[in-house]
């Protein structure tokens, strides 16, 4: 679930911060990279140790100290294949939404699901419809999964993990869709995986414990 | 910005659960207030709380040295892959051991895949 993914990044150090550049620099890693998303590798989720610092370099007019620092990120980068734990969060025609807590874009396509399964428009939950019971997929339970892929979307290389909402598009569901932008109702997230539990002890977890 | 190396070492969830905890409770106790280390206090809450949620909290140094150095050898022989996943997932089911283990029913009999389950379920000592 976790890596250690090593990095190369030019640090400014403002000049009050000088004389404990070890931790000045720890925090300049951790503001830039804690909680988000780098692009084709995974969710930061902090520093893990510096390896190397240069020596700094102060361009004119500017007091910060400019430092070229090696290091190395705990990264959240799932493979291919690996069991993960979630709780699911919503579901609609296209498959169920499960969250981790700090990384909330997993879902399962409707082909992802143990088979039959039905989508119930009243409750707005999938079921189960195994040997003539149905097993319901509620919100809040616990659901492990196995990843299939991970997609990475069009982003800059460092990105918030929570796109902020786009230009025109309402903050409340009640409003009226503007006429003239059409918002779309999700903006793709920098990082997104695509879960499948069609396999024997995948599913809830309390179908299995 | 530039990746140097995109696997540079692998870390059990356990290893990242002490990591970030005692990361948090420095910086808790050394009153560390900048607003602009929120993003990092977020996902580190949020980590730990899904850490603890699935059990990992429980585990120890000694609990993954143990995995480690039963599993890899007989009778057991799992790769070093299979027995991070299993220290991982924790699993408390034959099925979820079939799913963490590749051919599994070939490799394993049921006493071992009990045996597997005994070692990483966590039982607090009496």
């Amino acid at each position: 679930m976790f890596e250690l993914v090593r990095m190369r990044d030019a640090v400014g150090i403002a000049p009050e911060f000088l004389d404990a550049e070890k931790g000045a620099v720890q925090d300049e890693i951790n503001k830039k990279y804690a909680n988000r998303v780098l692009d084709g590798v995974g969710l930061v989720v902090g520093l893990y140790n510096i390896e190397r610092i240069s020596n700094g370099i102060i361009h004119p007019g500017d007091g910060a100290s400019h430092v070229t620092v090696e290091f190395l990120l705990i990264v959240f980068k799932p493979h291919i294949g690996e069991v993960l734990c979630g709780s699911i969060t919503s579901s609609d025609g296209d498959g169920l939404y499960v969250s981790l807590g700090f990384f909330d874009d997993v879902q399962i396509p409707p082909s992802c699901l143990p088979s039959p399964s039905r989508f119930d428009e009243e409750e707005k939950c999938w079921v189960w419809e195994w040997n003539g019971n149905d097993m319901w997929l509620d919100h809040g339970q616990e659901i492990q999964f196995r990843v299939f892929s991970i997609e990475y979307g069009p982003r800059d290389l460092l990105s918030h993990r929570k796109p902020p909402p786009l230009a025109g598009a309402s903050e409340s569901s009640s409003a009226a869709p503007s006429t003239e932008v059409a918002a779309p109702a999700h903006v793709q997230p920098p990082m997104m995986i695509t879960g499948y539990i069609n396999e024997p002890g995948l599913g809830l977890v309390c179908w299995w414990r | 910005m530039e990746v140097l190396e995109d696997h540079a070492g692998m870390l059990t969830n356990y290893e990242v659960y002490e990591l970030v905890s005692r990361d948090r409770a420095d910086r808790v106790q050394k009153k560390q207030g900048d607003k602009q280390l929120h993003n990092l206090r977020v996902i580190q809450s949020q980590v730990i709380r899904h850490l603890e949620a699935r059990g990992t909290n429980l585990e120890s140094r000694e609990f993954i040295r143990e995995c480690f150095g039963r599993l890899k050898n007989e009778p057991y022989l799992l790769s070093s892959d299979e027995v991070l996943h299993i220290v991982n997932v924790l699993p408390k089911s034959a099925a979820e051991i079939h799913l963490l283990v590749s051919n599994c029913s070939e490799r394993l009999s049921d006493e071992q895949v009990e045996e597997i389950l005994e070692l990483v379920s966590l039982q607090a000592p009496e």
